[in-house]
């Protein structure tokens, strides 16, 4: 069956998702367009902090992509298909991408016929329809101004339900010392679970969910461990509610507490920064929350000397959307402007613009700095006490074990425990540079040059 | 520090404790967090950032392993890496799982980036080339010696290495290696003294008969069965305690003859009366030799081997077994070189037999093999070629029935209600091992053409081929 204009009509669920479809189909909304054979594909940049991967079969017009739409097929694949209709040249002859093959290996071969046969009727559907520009209606002073004053007395009904939260955070911490921390450890799930559940109520999201994963954090550690893991935990919660106390319009802190900003207001942000240029890909973390999010952490490693050395795209789907692919291969390198979530020490960023793939030479890393390496986690903490952890780069070593048989990253500075167990041949690697996240008791390794080359650990 | 250390440990205590803690903290931190319902709060973040800023874990005492040896041949071009990857993940669950792969990539001069895979120490059919992995995975520190393996220097070699030395000792200096064997093998564990003992097999001769002898007696059940096989192999075969299995075996078949015109022999299993004695049959043609047997016939061992049975096929498996593992060479020839142009017997057969042929012989015999496949699983093409992968030209190819059978499965598998033919998958994969890169390469264009998607993952096997250039060792 060939792709046309009718057959996208077709197959589209319903107007409103071509008329989405049709905001997507600025070539600049995409890299890495390809073709090879029947098979198309690309990179879009979506409304979350990673692009979204999408590829179609022009053949039997099969198309996955990596959004958490439950629409089928979503708007980033009809847009796919759409400028493949309408600009063919636009897609290079390329080799077909391993995310692409995987998906061809997984997929079921659809009869060819509009996903949408059996359904009702969603009314007519048109491209044409979809591209014609909307009139806005002029905007009415007055009502802009009821609207301005309904928004600020929500933010002012939000600021002091916070406030209330965590009135209600401190005095329960404090009661957790006077009890004992023996009691707490042991009844840390239900006791995290119904505090975290006041502070739902009242308005503080993100740091409930931040208190309803303590418990898991705790108990993943030798039980001689969690003591200390315990005082630390309650003292960064302290610190945030005070630190909120006194600056509650402090947009870190509120992305603390409250909940983050959308990519429309940090795009509209004035003091947020923006850095261009070479980003290194060094892994993916995925983790199921107790919330039933799945959070996909991307960790980017800034190859050139300027501006911040990583940068994290955080993005949460709902853990019943479905298995989550990567967006980015381990070790590639990219070339593109990011913008970073305004912070003491900025660190998470969405993609602003991104370019195709940077050039295929290998430059290495930029050098860890001589002394401690774990001297940049102290400076984050000295500027964001509340930060769970923080992304090192450390210095030439080994991974070793101790006679438990628990690895260690071994430098010449020192020795910092590992999360988990890198496989083990990674014992037989002399590790030229390294970059992980450390958490003030563990080390969880993302990737490092080695004399076997660059090897990831993700997950 | 010392000092703050005592602090927070008393603070830890009062905490644990449910007590108010203070009065424990150091007089500075004390002035800080004030007095009051909220100062006990204030301290915890206090100490909660003292713990994190000031103190690092204290490391036990660590050992790292020594460093994963360099091969001496380069790993596949990093393009190449992401397919194998896949290859072997799909492989996982398949017989013989990353083994061909492993060879595929051998036969070609590349060695796997270990971060693909890594032999374990019980991977033993790995190439030689991977010895030096073997050994850092058993753990064995010792570095190879530079010196000849020798008597003396035996032990100073690793024990992967050691043995790929001797196989190649045994190449080139026959005698020589004997003379190691009969010093050393009976110094080995049973399973290494097995290994060691399997390395005569490398131009077996009369000369070893003498070694092989001294461990008819050896107390693993599975070296005394190597060493019977051999010795029969030499014409040595009666040995004591042979002869009367060999006796109730022949009680159990007899010869008989067939062809109108061209009569010859044919070995027959003659009924038995219960289950009983049958699984009795089938365990002594498991352990009697070809010698015995023919003598316990009555015929000579040439007689014996061009009176394959017909019928059971666990017999005829079994009965070319004994052949392959215990007929002196003229009698294993006959029945290779019989086998291999005679259509009736089945390639899985004329595989048991191709176990015994040095890999010369094997990689001469796949054009015929590949010509007379009938399966379009191409699995017994893959048998007879063992570990000679990557080298079959596509020209007998395109002559054989099981090509065209193949061919025939992509065009259902691709409707939409097909059910996906694993035979399909089978075959486009033991094609992508067998295979030079030029017949894999005409594979895929004839597969595209067919109407196979060039991105299918059922290609992988064949665009890995086609991606591995030879290389020489460095």
């Amino acid at each position: 069956m060939a792709l046309s204009r009718t057959e996208i009509e077709a197959m589209t669920p319903d107007q409103s998702a071509l008329k989405a479809a049709a905001g997507l189909l600025k070539p600049a909304k995409w890299s890495s367009r390809g073709v090879s054979g029947g098979l198309i594909w690309g990179e879009c940049q979506g409304s979350g902090a990673n692009p979204y991967r999408v590829a179609a079969d022009t053949d039997d017009i099969g198309s996955k992509c990596t959004c958490p739409s439950r629409k089928f097929p979503c708007k980033h694949a009809i847009a796919l298909m759409w400028l493949h209709v309408d600009e063919p040249g636009g897609f290079a002859p390329a080799e077909t991408p391993d995310w692409v093959t995987e998906w061809m290996g997984r997929r079921r071969k659809s009869s060819g016929a509009a996903p949408s046969a059996g359904k009702p009727p969603s009314g007519p559907k048109s491209l044409d329809a979809a591209t014609t520009e909307e009139v806005v209606a002029a905007s009415d002073p007055a009502a802009e101004a009821r609207r301005k004053a309904a928004a600020d007395k929500r933010a002012a009904d939000v600021r002091s339900q916070v406030q209330a939260g965590l009135d209600d955070l401190e005095l329960w911490i404090s009661d957790q010392l006077r009890t004992g921390l023996g009691g707490f450890l042991a009844e840390a799930g239900d006791r995290c679970r119904r505090m975290a559940a006041r502070l739902v109520d009242a308005k503080a999201g993100a740091l409930a969910s931040r208190l309803d994963e303590t418990p898991s954090r705790l108990l993943q550690l030798p039980a001689e461990e969690r003591i200390d893991a315990a005082i630390v935990e309650l003292g960064k919660l302290t610190l945030l509610a005070r630190a909120w106390r006194a600056a509650p319009d402090d947009p870190e802190l509120r992305r603390e507490v409250v909940s983050t900003e959308s990519r429309e207001e940090l795009m509209a942000a004035p003091d947020a920064l923006r850095h261009a240029g070479v980003w290194e890909v060094l892994g993916e973390q995925i983790v199921t929350r107790r919330d039933g999010l799945v959070s996909v952490s991307t960790w980017l490693l800034n190859a050139e000397a300027q501006g911040p050395r990583f940068a994290l795209l955080l993005d949460y789907f709902p853990a019943s959307a479905g298995r989550r692919s990567g967006a980015f291969a381990p070790g590639a390198r990219f070339r593109a402007e990011l913008l970073f979530y305004p912070a003491r020490v900025p660190l998470r960023a969405l993609i602003v613009e991104r370019s195709e793939a940077a050039s295929e030479v290998d430059e290495g890393w930029p050098l860890a700095e001589a002394g401690d390496p774990l001297a940049a986690y102290a400076q984050v903490l000295l500027a964001a006490p509340w930060r769970l952890d923080a992304p090192v780069v450390l210095p030439s070593g080994r991974i070793a074990q101790d006679v438990a048989g628990r690895r260690w990253w071994m430098g010449e500075a020192g020795a910092l425990p590992l999360e988990g167990a890198p496989p083990e041949v990674w014992l037989g690697a002399r590790l030229d540079g390294a970059a992980g996240l450390w958490n003030g008791s563990r080390l969880t390794l993302l990737a490092a040059r080695t004399n076997w080359g660059r090897i990831g650990f993700d997950a | 520090m010392l000092e703050l250390e005592d602090h927070l440990a008393r603070i830890r205590g009062a905490w644990m404790a449910g007590r108010a803690a203070v009065d424990h903290a150091p007089a500075a931190w004390r002035d800080a967090v004030g007095t009051g319902g909220e100062a006990e709060a204030a301290l915890v973040a206090l100490t909660g950032q003292a713990l994190q800023v000031l103190f690092r874990p204290v490391a036990p005492p660590l050992a790292a392993r020594d460093l994963l040896p360099s091969l001496p041949m380069p790993t596949p071009p990093e393009a190449a890496r992401a397919r194998i990857r896949r290859v072997l993940a799909a492989r996982r669950s398949e017989e013989g799982g990353a083994r061909f792969v492993v060879q595929l990539l051998a036969a070609r001069g590349y060695v796997m980036h270990p971060a693909d895979w890594l032999p374990r120490a019980s991977d033993d059919w790995a190439p030689d080339v991977y010895a030096p992995w073997i050994d850092w995975a058993a753990a064995e520190t010792a570095g190879a010696s530079s010196e000849a393996l020798t008597a003396d220097s035996w032990n100073d070699w690793p024990w992967a290495r050691r043995r790929v030395a001797l196989t190649a000792l045994r190449r080139s200096d026959p005698a020589a290696a004997r003379a190691l064997v009969a010093a050393k093998a009976g110094g080995e564990p049973a399973e290494r003294r097995l290994r060691v003992l399997e390395v005569l097999e490398v131009g077996l001769s009369a000369d070893d008969a003498a070694v092989l002898g001294g461990f008819a007696s050896d107390r693993s059940d599975r070296v005394r069965g190597l060493v019977r096989r051999l010795l029969s192999r030499l014409g040595r075969g009666e040995g004591e305690g042979d002869a009367e299995p060999a006796q109730e075996l022949a009680a159990m078949v007899e010869l008989g003859c067939v062809g109108l015109i061209k009569r010859r022999h044919q070995l027959k299993l003659k009924p038995l009366k219960n289950p009983i004695q049958e699984g009795r049959r089938r365990a002594l043609m498991g352990v009697v030799t070809l010698a015995a047997l023919a003598k316990a016939l009555g015929v000579d061992e040439k007689a014996l081997v061009e009176s394959v049975p017909v019928g059971e096929p666990w017999a005829i498996s079994t009965f070319m077994g004994m052949v392959e593992e215990t007929a002196a060479p003229e009698a294993w020839r006959a029945l290779f070189d019989l086998a291999l142009h005679d259509a009736a017997i089945p390639l899985d057969l004329v595989a048991i037999l191709a176990r015994r042929a040095p890999a010369d012989e094997r990689r001469n015999v796949l054009p015929t093999i590949l010509e007379r496949e009938d399966g379009s699983g191409f699995r017994g093409a893959l048998a007879v070629a063992g570990e000679v992968l990557g080298h079959a030209g596509p020209g007998p190819l395109a002559r054989s029935l099981a090509y065209k059978e193949l061919f025939d499965l992509i065009g259902p598998s691709l409707s939409a209600e097909a059910r996906t033919p694993p035979l399909l998958a089978v075959g486009l994969n033991n094609l992508g091992l067998l295979l030079d890169q030029a017949g894999a390469r005409s594979v895929v264009e004839a597969c595209a053409a067919a109407g196979l998607s060039i991105a299918d993952p059922r290609l992988d096997l064949l665009h890995l081929n086609i991606a591995l250039n030879p290389e020489r060792p460095t």
